[in-house]
């Protein structure tokens, strides 16, 4: 959806529409169920309260994944400054910290293991590389609406996509591209 | 294309986000540039990686409802949009003035019945066309009137003009009439001697 919705109804279907795809986001994002649930339901209502400030000549996906992003970011941010249950504590469910594996070139590992190590090696990532390569994947965004919603330039945007993606790029073996 | 490419060019090539012409361009470049050429690959499987993640997370269906049902409760507090009726009335009073306006406007440019509507009498006298809006006879003693008023006006008769017009206005009748016709035989006479 590109364009403004107009009635209240429209836009109550159409976020509850985009639920499913800003939870797998904030899932990945901040690695928890429980948490990406709760921020996902506050992503929609801050949309939906603020729909008044969002304007037309941007992509509606935009900005709610831009609101998204912007609360896993507060939540992440407040998870650090709280030492006793950091995410190195408690065990990163994405994996952070794992070290990193490659890949094997023959096609036996199924989509769910090849899966579960794309995941790791993104959760090893700068967080503000990933959260680009995340917004461009689960929002499908080119990458001039992403550095639009994130307030980025887009020369900054493509630094970070290009350096995660490279690392990214790596685990796969050439024969498969 | 001698120089290379910036490595974040080759981002929006393997994402398929650059323009028709920069592309050819890129493309040319890589048919002679091995080391762009890899460039260019891992960019390709890295994005290809991630297509192994699902990207529509399944939600609870308790979170779901959740999600419904706190839209919809924020929606039952906020503030409907007032109906464009209420709107109008705040300005009601300007609106009745505007009609009042504009029926007056338009009344005044309808051309209207002659015994209603007659132009000014200045107006008869430096613009024949104006005559059109009145019958012949009328028109005839129209202008014989201001005739004689431009006359008595040059022979300094000023006073027992606007006297006779005075005398007029006031009473409204017929004796009025006959006054000012006596008036204007003695200055004609008067004129004649």
């Amino acid at each position: 959806m590109t364009g403004r919705t107009s009635e209240p109804d429209d836009l109550e279907a159409t976020l509850v529409s985009f639920a499913p795809r800003v939870y797998g986001l904030l899932l990945r994002l901040v690695g928890r169920p429980d948490v990406a649930e709760d921020l996902m339901q506050e992503t929609m209502l801050r949309a939906y309260r603020s729909f008044d400030t969002y304007r037309p000549e941007g992509k509606f996906r935009a900005w709610i994944f831009r609101i998204a992003v912007n609360l896993a970011r507060d939540w992440i941010r407040r998870r650090r400054r709280e030492p006793s249950t950091s995410i190195e504590a408690e065990g990163d469910p994405l994996g952070r910290g794992t070290p990193a594996a490659h890949l094997p070139p023959d096609a036996r590992m199924d989509r769910g293991e090849r899966a579960r190590l794309v995941e790791q090696a993104m959760a090893r990532l700068p967080e503000a590389d990933r959260q680009i390569l995340l917004m461009r994947y689960y929002g499908e965004l080119p990458f001039k609406d992403i550095a639009r919603a994130t307030g980025e330039p887009l020369g900054t945007v493509l630094a970070r996509a290009h350096r995660a993606l490279a690392k990214l790029g790596n685990l796969i073996p050439e024969d498969e591209s | 294309m001698s120089r290379c490419p910036e490595n974040t060019e080759w981002v929006l090539y393997a994402a398929g986000e650059l323009p028709a012409s920069r592309r050819s361009a890129l493309e040319a470049h890589l048919e002679a540039c091995a080391t762009c050429r890899r460039e260019a690959a891992v960019l390709r499987r890295g994005l290809a990686a991630m297509e192994v993640l699902d990207r529509d997370a399944p939600v609870r269906p308790e979170a779901m409802e959740t999600l419904r049902r706190r839209l919809r409760a924020v929606a039952a507090h906020r503030p409907a949009r007032r109906p464009i009726v209420l709107v109008l009335w705040h300005y009601r009073w300007a609106a009745a003035a505007a009609v009042l306006v504009a029926a007056a406007l338009a009344w005044s440019l309808i051309p209207g019945p002659t015994e209603t509507i007659q132009p000014p009498a200045a107006t008869q006298a430096t613009a024949p066309s104006a005559a059109q809006w009145l019958p012949d006879a009328q028109v005839q003693e129209e202008i014989t009137e201001i005739a004689v008023g431009v006359e008595m006006l040059e022979g300094g008769e000023n006073v027992k003009l606007s006297g006779a017009k005075a005398a007029q206005t006031d009473t409204g009748n017929d004796d009025s009439l006959d006054e000012t016709d006596r008036m204007l035989e003695m200055l004609q006479a008067e004129s004649d001697a």
